[in-house]
């Protein structure tokens, strides 16, 4: 008894004198801004075929690194290639300064099924924070899985959701063996694997924009010679013209609660921003100027539009209010600014930026209205923000062609898309859907 | 004297008779030489008192007293001779009544001549008597001399003993007093002892009282010393310390991914334990940003940074084994 008391009264000693020793205290107001040092070990393969159908940690590891919040340890760099969690050395990967250390297997089973599995380590800590196994039905679906997988990591290491099992829609360009042109609306992962064409024309196709369900497109298109709007279910492939007025009938844009859309009409004059309720396809006129009014982007609540207009005489971006049509200039900097695309939190508004001959994507803090260009092309176009608003995915052109890029939001990672046939333009990136 | 006087003064008749008889002038001037040698003696005694030798003879007899005596007599014949001129016929006259005279005389001379003869007798009893007297005297001078001897002896004898009584009584004094001084001695010395003690467990307290000052200021100057080559060594210390805060904050700093995205105003505080060498044993967010991601790029920022770079003074350890970091981005 007396030695219990002894050893809690040491115990408690122990405690206060180590409560009570007087800590240096160190301050740290600086830190390194960098991508965080990850691991993803090549996953094993177990299955009757000597190769994996698919490289799902590659795809891991690219989908990390190209959201920019990632930098990926080199395979080459590996020490060690445990796929077992119970094998890991921790020191082989401090050493290198890796932070996080992801290692998995895919293994085959019956049915054409696969099994694939994954740890999620914190290096420093010599602790698992997540692991995963996934049952996939059918080898087409692994991609998919690898996505899952990034997105699992994203969100567990930076406690916000992954973007990468999303997609993106956008339009190529190209020619048929006659050399007609030949236009296509396509639906592709966010890393542009796997495009889907959801509308073929031959007729130039522009404009399109995700429902905030992200089971429909609406778009513009020129069938008929003459431009009009539709909506399309991706999965049914149901369309609907929703307007076709004289004139310009363009830019169309998913209200938040996708009960309206806004659009461009130049029934009435110059192209002004209207809104329509689809409901009852009743429209309201938002601008009135004579410049021209385009592009409108929803706030997030859904209270405003932001748009592009020329009516200060060159194009800049402006907000109107819904329920007051008051209008605000947004954009300051620059001899150009257009196409506006808003963060999914509403904050940042990324745009084109030109400047004499250069076209780039910049990001303007709304708050603040501090500009930020993130790219170093000089045709860039049509940004769309991911649904986590850590990307920005745009079109530019390289060697006269134009091709998709995504940036990272502090504009560190920029990395192509996978390439498509022919040109690629206007991309959107798709929301998280429901 | 006396006795010369009556002598003298019955000389008178004595004298008559001498004159007129050149046998009484013999007789007489024999007896004036013998009274003068006497007197010469006795003076001669009396100046000398020493015993001398009973001679008598006239030419021993001092010269110009004998001529003097002589002179005297021979004036005194001459007055005589007159006197015996004229008085011859008085005596013839008278010799008839001398011749009665001289028979009587002759009875007188009988008688004077027993008288001589007692004279002489006496004389000689007085001579007898005299040495006798002497004799005694003698003896008694010997007896006094013996009995002075004696005397002296006995007070030689008396005062030796007294002398030796006064030594011993002196030496018992002295025994006595040096057994007092002795003792004083003793006492003095032993007083001596107990002061030179007392003087000496003094001294002893006193040197040991120094000592102890000694030591005391020592100290003090070792603390004090010691306290300047503490704050010395504590400035030096500080100067490590603030260096290696300085290091690590780099290193830590270096290793610090800040998150991307809408980090702003974020803060974390982590108290960090690390053992010596620098290894961080445990990293404890004590005041959490609300923002996990945040929380653990600091979490992640510090064991990255592990070992910690400590001052090599082990001695400095303490002060590094519980560090606190404030992540607190600017901007």
């Amino acid at each position: 008894m007396l030695k219990v008391i002894l050893r809690s009264l040491l115990l408690l000693m122990l405690f206060w004198g180590g409560s009570a020793q007087s800590a240096l205290t160190i301050e740290i107001t600086q830190g390194v801004k960098g991508a965080m040092p990850i691991a993803i070990v090549p996953f094993t393969w177990e299955g009757p075929k000597p190769q994996a159908p698919l490289d799902i940690s590659a795809i891991v590891t690219t989908d990390l690194y190209r959201s920019g919040r990632f930098s990926p340890l080199p395979e080459r760099d590996m020490l060690a290639r445990p796929s077992d969690p119970s094998k890991v050395n921790f020191q082989n990967w401090r050493v290198l300064g890796v932070e996080n250390l992801v290692v998995g297997k895919v293994r085959a089973v019956a049915n054409g099924q696969y099994i694939v599995q994954f740890v999620l380590f914190d290096v420093f800590r010599s602790t698992q924070i997540t692991g995963q196994t996934f049952k996939v039905g059918k080898i087409s679906d692994l991609r998919k899985t690898a996505h899952q997988v990034s997105d699992i990591i994203y969100e567990s290491l930076l406690d916000e959701r992954g973007a990468f099992d999303t997609r993106v829609a956008y339009v190529t360009q190209s020619q048929d063996a006659a050399g007609k042109p030949r236009y296509s609306l396509q639906v592709a992962d966010a890393d542009g694997h796997g495009p889907q064409a959801i509308l073929n024309s031959r007729e130039p196709l522009m404009s399109p924009s995700w429902s905030p369900d992200g089971k429909k497109l609406a778009y513009v298109t020129f069938e008929g010679g003459r431009p009009s709007i539709y909506t399309q279910d991706i999965r049914l492939g149901k369309r609907e013209k929703i307007a076709g007025f004289r004139g310009i009938n363009g830019a169309p844009a998913w209200s938040p609660d996708g009960t309206r859309m806004a659009l461009v009409l130049s029934k009435d004059g110059s192209p002004d921003i209207y809104v329509m309720n689809l409901l009852n396809k009743k429209l309201t006129r938002l601008t009135t100027s004579y410049g021209i009014d385009t592009e409108p982007v929803w706030t997030r609540a859904g209270d405003a539009i932001v748009f592009t207009s020329d009516r200060g005489g060159k194009p800049q971006l402006y907000q109107v209010t819904l329920s007051n049509r008051q209008v605000k200039r947004l954009t300051f900097e620059g001899d150009y600014n257009a196409r506006a695309t808003l963060s999914p939190d509403g904050r940042m508004v990324a745009m084109v930026h030109g400047n004499g001959n250069r076209y780039q994507i910049a990001v303007m803090d709304l708050e603040s209205g501090a500009m930020q260009v993130l790219t170093d092309t000089s045709l860039d176009e049509s940004p769309s923000f991911a649904p986590n608003g850590s990307m920005i995915i745009y079109a530019t052109e390289s060697r006269n062609k134009g091709v998709l890029s995504a940036v990272s939001v502090d504009g560190r990672v920029r990395q192509r898309l996978v390439l498509q046939e022919g040109d690629a333009r206007e991309p959107v990136w798709a929301p998280y859907g429901k | 004297m006396n006795a010369e006087k009556k002598v003298v003064l019955s000389d008178d008749s004595f004298i008559k008779r001498v004159v007129n008889s050149p046998r009484f002038l013999l007789y007489s001037i024999l007896v004036h030489v013998t009274f003068v040698s006497v007197i010469v003696m006795s003076l001669d005694w009396n100046t000398k008192a020493k015993p001398a030798p009973h001679v008598i003879n006239a030419t021993v007899v001092d010269e110009s007293k004998i001529k003097a005596e002589m002179e005297k007599l021979r004036l005194a014949d001459e007055r005589k001779k007159n006197l015996a001129d004229a008085q011859q016929k008085k005596l013839e006259d008278a010799k008839k009544a001398s011749k009665k005279e001289e028979k009587r005389l002759a009875d007188i001379k009988k008688k004077r001549e027993a008288e001589q003869r007692k004279l002489k007798n006496e004389e000689k009893k007085r001579k007898q008597e005299e040495q006798k007297r002497k004799t005694a005297e003698k003896q008694r001078k010997v007896e006094e001399k013996k009995r002075r001897d004696v005397e002296k002896k006995r007070l030689a004898d008396e005062k030796k003993a007294k002398v030796e009584k006064q030594a011993r009584k002196q030496a018992q004094l002295d025994k006595l007093k040096a057994e007092e001084v002795a003792l004083e001695e003793k006492m003095v010395r032993e007083e001596e002892q107990r002061i030179k003690q007392v003087e000496e467990r003094k001294k002893q307290q006193e040197l040991a009282r120094i000592r102890a000052e000694e030591t005391r200021i020592r100290q003090q100057q070792m603390a004090e010393e010691q306290r300047h080559l503490d704050a010395a060594r504590e400035r030096e210390y500080q100067s490590i310390v603030d260096k290696h805060v300085e290091i690590i904050r780099q290193k830590v700093t270096r290793n610090w991914l800040r998150p991307a995205g809408s980090m702003v105003g974020l803060a974390c505080t982590v108290r960090v334990r690390i053992i010596p060498g620098g290894d961080v044993l445990e990293v404890r967010i004590t005041k959490g940003s609300g923002n996990a991601v945040f929380d653990r790029s600091v979490e992640t920022a510090v064991l990255k940074a592990s070992p910690l770079p400590l001052p090599a003074d082990r001695a400095l350890f303490d002060r590094f084994r519980v560090l606190e970091f404030i992540f607190d981005p600017e901007g």
